[in-house]
Parts: C-alpha cells; structure tokens; sequence
C-alpha cells in the first residue's frame, strides 16, 4: 500500500484515484470539521466536497509538511465560503431530512449500530448540545475553538490554517471556551457525570 | 467576582501549555492565591474536556472525485463506438437479409443463381449438340453414298427439301429448346431434355424416309443415344467446376450480408473485450 506521499506524488501527476485514497483516509476529519463549524450536515457536506475538489486543484501549492493542516486550511476557506453563502440564503434544517422531508426523529448518520441505544442516545444529546452551543458563537471565534478543542490542533497550526497571528488565536479561544462554559452548563442534565462543571455534579 | 479578559487569555493559555516559562510561573502563583482564578481554570478545564468529547459523525457519503468534478474530460470510450458499430451492422444485415429471402420468394429459387445455371444450361444444349455430332460427321464421311443416291434420285429433287426442313427445324428447336428451360431447375430441364431428345428422335424417325442415307441415324447411333442419361450428365465435370469457380457468379447480396455478418460480430467481440478488460 502507498503512503501518503507517495499517493501525494502520484496525484500530482494526474493520478485522480490516488488522490481518491487520499480522500478516503481524511474525509472523516474534513467532514467533522465542516460540519462543526457550519452546523448543517448538507452545507457540511457540500464544503467537504468543494474542500476536496480545491486541494485537488491546489495540490502543487503543497511544500510539504503536515499534509493534515494543509487541508484543514482549504476546509476552512471551503467552510467560510459555504457559510457566507448559507448566511445569504438561510432556512435550512439543522438535522437532515427524511425522504417525506419531515426532519428525521433519530439521526441514523450519527448512530452507530455496535453501540447500546442508551449509549447512542447519550453521544447524539451530547453531540447536539455541543453543535447547539457552537452554533451560537461567533464564525471566527467557533472556527479556532473547533480546530484546537476538537480536531486537538496547536496554536500555531490554528494560527497558520485560519491566517491570524498567534496572540489573536488565543484570545478568541479563551473568549470561546468561556462562552460555550456558560451555553454548556444550561444542557448540564445532558452531559455525562464526568463532564459536568465544577460544583454541579 | 469576575476574572479579566487577560486574565482568561492566560489560564486557556495556561491550560493549552502555551504559556512561556516565566509567565506560567507567575500565573501558577496568583491560582495558589486566588481561588476565584482556580475555579475558572477548572471550568475551562472542563469545557475543554467536553469539547474533546464530541462524538465524530459518520460521513453521509463518500467524497471521492470524478474527473467531471476536476474538470478532467473523459477518455472516449471506443467500446461504446463498437457497440453502436455493431449494432448497426446487424439491423443493416437484418434489412439486407429480409431483401434477400424477399427476393428469392418474389422471382422464385433459382433468381439467385440464375447465370451459373444459364451457363451450364448453355452447356447443356452443346451437350445435347455434341451428342449429335457423331451422326453428323459420320454423314459427312458418307458424302460419296450420298452423291451416288442423289444422281439415281435425280429425277426427285423435291425430296431433298424436306430433309433441309428437317434439319431447319431441329436446329429451330433446340434454340426454343433452351429458350424454354431457362428458368427451370437442373431436374426440370434435365426432364425437359431427355423428353425433347425422344420427340427429336421421333421426328428424325419421320423425316428418315425423306432424307439422304447419311442424314438417317443408323440403328447403332439409335442404340448408343437412347439409354444416355438426362442432358445434364453429359456435361464433363471440369467444366462444371470450371463454371462454378468463375467470379462473375458470385452473388452481391451475399458478399454484403458475409461483410455485415462478419463486420457486426468482430466490433460486438471487440466491445465486450473492451467492457470486460475495464472491468
């Protein structure tokens, strides 16, 4: 099998299936982080999609390093042209429809069928509490706290993806984390034991 | 109380480890003095902790690109092209086949081979001659008889003529003779020979009487055509073969349909070695 290198070189020379094992290896990373920041599976979706089309097209603008935060970068920049457009033209759910169009009472994309329902249960209520909280933050200040608290990212690869110097990634991540500290505490009977504040369990 | 916005920047600063040495030093002692500053750091300790916590969704679908979503032209696809070649062969041959059979039924079987069996009608009817032949050059050989006869029967001149119609009259018919076989299948004309052969000899039996002694078959001549076979037989092999190899014979339709046949099998082979190694 390939490394990641070599599927790199190989896409570079017009290889498309190459660069669609590439594709296969970060989709999950990409989509995650295009939905955290957008909030809209389809919208997430469709920035996952462009984001990957882009980094096709920009591939020789890659000097190499972490190949990971190259992308990550084309996904924020596929994200915030999503989000401007969406901003533009709202009104869309923000679970997926079903095929009546009525929104889906369980959301089959986030269950996992090895899992206990109670357990799928628990991670959907949590993963909506997050995403709801997210939701209400600013669009700068909701990308960085999603690339250093999610995607477990540093400052200076935050800093470099979303091209703002390292003192203002800092402050709108302690401005984040402190905003989402006081959205979280209001879904706190949704959060497991072990994830509720200090002085609420 | 309420902590400072610098204040915050340094305990998530702090939290993260990217605060350096000397400021993690300074702000390690106001968490030991203030307890105010320890619970904030506890809480952003935990949101955090429930940040790291969010579950990751399964992907909807798969992103993978095709070339039309880069912009990068498909290759053409010449199993396709086979495939319509192929095609139209075989309703070219289809139309072309229903030309032929609708021919062969609106001028009956033989339309199709129609001048090889001309040829060899042709050859049939020189057959025929042929078989004659020997008669009539053994008359020729009897020339001086005939003469002889001729000045003792001098003083009938008129019955010469009739001999002259005979002979008029036999060449007369073999030209119908082969005007009326064509168009009619070997056996027919084979029949239609052998039976025009008798009515010949019958006539010949009736002008015998009129005619010179040369002109009359001899009892052996008789004996050596009548248990012959059809005409047909009497053609010599090669030259049957001769006529069968002979290129002007060669039907159009049949070349068209062998073409066809041969062009719509080869491209649908093709296509489908196409489709098969893509797969």
């Amino acid at each position: 099998m390939m490394d990641l290198q070599d599927q790199i070189k190989k896409s570079l020379e017009g290889d498309l299936e190459s660069f669609n094992q590439i594709i296969l290896s970060f989709q999950s990373l990409v989509y995650n982080q295009a939905y955290r920041i957008i909030g809209e599976p389809d919208a997430a979706a469709d920035a996952t999609q462009e984001a990957f089309i882009s980094a096709y097209k920009k591939l020789h603008t890659y000097r190499g390093g972490s190949f990971k935060s190259w992308l990550l970068r084309i996904v924020s920049n596929a994200c915030y042209d999503e989000y401007r457009r969406r901003k533009r033209k709202p009104v869309v759910p923000l679970y997926p429809e079903g095929e009546d169009g009525d929104e889906m009472d369980s959301a089959s994309w986030l269950e996992d069928p090895s899992e206990k329902p109670e357990d799928t249960v628990q991670r959907r209520e949590l993963s909506e509490a997050i995403q709801y909280c997210l939701d209400r933050l600013e669009y700068e200040f909701r990308a960085i706290v999603v690339l250093v608290d999610i995607q477990g990212l540093d400052y200076a690869t935050a800093a470099e993806i979303t091209d703002r110097p390292l003192g203002t990634v800092k402050s709108r991540l302690a401005r984040a984390r402190n905003n989402l500290k006081d959205c979280l505490r209001g879904f706190k009977e949704l959060l497991p034991l072990g994830l509720r504040h200090v002085g609420e369990v | 109380m309420k902590i400072s916005n610098r204040d915050l920047i340094q305990l998530s600063s702090y939290l993260d480890g990217e605060l350096n040495p000397r400021e993690k030093v300074k702000i390690e002692e106001r968490l030991k003095q203030e307890p105010v500053l320890q619970l904030a750091l506890d809480e952003l300790r935990q949101t955090k902790k429930t940040l790291l916590q969010t579950p990751i969704l399964k992907i909807p679908r798969n992103f993978k690109l095709t070339p039309a979503m880069v912009g990068i032209k498909p290759r053409p696809r010449p199993a396709r092209g086979y495939r319509l070649v192929s095609a139209m062969m075989t309703f070219l041959l289809i139309g072309v086949l229903v030309l032929d059979f609708g021919r062969f039924f609106m001028y009956g079987a033989m339309a199709p081979a129609a001048p090889k069996e001309v040829m060899l009608e042709a050859v049939s009817d020189s057959a025929v001659e042929a078989l004659e032949e020997p008669a009539l050059l053994e008359a020729e050989g009897n020339m001086e008889a005939d003469r002889d006869v001729a000045e003792l029967e001098a003083g009938a001149p008129q019955e010469e003529a009739p001999a002259v119609a005979a002979e008029a009259l036999e060449e007369g018919e073999s030209v119908d003779f082969a005007h009326d076989t064509a168009g009619k299948s070997t056996e027919e004309r084979s029949t239609d020979i052998a039976a025009n052969q008798v009515d010949e000899w019958q006539e010949e039996e009736a002008v015998e009487d009129l005619a010179l002694p040369s002109q009359t078959h001899t009892p052996e001549i008789a004996a050596t055509i009548i248990p012959e076979p059809p005409a047909s037989e009497f053609v010599p092999d090669e030259e049957i073969h001769e006529l069968e190899r002979m290129p002007a014979s060669i039907d159009p339709f049949r070349v068209l349909e062998l073409i066809l046949g041969f062009g719509a099998v080869t491209f649908g082979v093709a296509a489908w070695v196409i489709k098969r190694k893509r797969s």
